[in-house]
């Protein structure tokens, strides 16, 4: 047909042979493919369970920093809390030096319209609880005169 | 010549083989400071006295009468009202700087 003669080597037998080559390095290429991806594999399960612990280590730290900062946070807050408290505190004092501020006598009036005793006297106790809470801010116990010690 | 030349063969190789190696400082904590709180204070009480035109005598004589020098180092009203308000604002500073130090000791050094 056509007029193509096939070259004398190319027996039917010479075929079966050539394909059979074929089919053999078809399955070792296959089986070593296989043994690639199954290495690959391997690999990744590695990786995947060090990035595993990677994950659950950062989750930690982060945890470890939320924890941290909600404190710092409350802690601030705290702080802040207990500045306004003292800030009224010396307001409170400044109200009660300068009775006149409020239209109050002040204490030299007071003293010159005859109630000089009592002045000294709320001045002397005022000093000595003045000195009872100083003692108490730096530490001393059983101090029931002052209640403003932290 | 040689010899130099091997030298410096024995000199590069063994420079090459430090630089590979990798050294690992062990994490070590810094010691605690661990000071102890300073002993609190004890203060002791004073009076104050409240002179004007009209005490001034009997009070410069009744310091006499408890063997005291008739001297007073006096305040005027207003000097002893600022006095009072910067005793305070000391006061409230130690307390404030006792609370930090509560709150750095509570936030680095938490009880386990």
């Amino acid at each position: 047909m056509f007029g193509l003669t096939l070259p004398s080597f190319l027996t039917k037998q010479f075929i079966y042979v050539v394909l059979a080559l074929l089919g053999i390095i078809g399955v070792l290429g296959l089986y070593i493919y296989i043994s690639h991806l199954r290495n690959e594999v391997e690999d990744l399960t590695q990786e995947n369970s060090r990035l595993s612990v990677a994950i659950s280590e950062q989750q930690r730290v982060i945890d470890m920093l939320k924890t941290s900062y909600e404190q710092i946070i409350k802690e601030k807050e705290d702080f802040n809390k207990k500045v306004l408290e003292l800030q009224k505190k010396n307001q409170k004092l400044e109200d009660e030096l300068f009775r006149e501020r409020q239209g109050k006598k002040s204490l030299e009036e007071l003293v010159l319209g005859g109630h000089g005793k009592l002045v000294e006297k709320s001045i002397n106790n005022a000093t000595k609880k003045v000195f009872r809470c100083l003692e108490a801010a730096t530490g001393k116990k059983n101090n029931e005169i002052c209640e403003d010690s932290l | 010549m040689k010899f130099l030349h091997t030298t410096f063969i024995i000199v590069l190789l063994s420079l090459n083989g430090c630089s590979s190696q990798q050294i690992e400082l062990p994490c070590v904590e810094k010691p605690r400071l661990n000071l102890q709180d300073p002993a609190s204070v004890e203060l002791q009480d004073i009076s104050f006295r409240v002179v004007t035109r009209e005490n001034a005598e009997s009070v410069f004589k009744e310091l006499e009468s408890k063997g005291l020098k008739p001297v007073l180092i006096a305040l005027s009203g207003t000097d002893y009202k600022i006095l009072a308000i910067n005793v305070n604002k000391l006061q409230n500073y130690i307390l404030l700087e006792q609370e930090v130090l509560k709150k750095y000791r509570e936030y680095y050094e938490p009880k386990k």
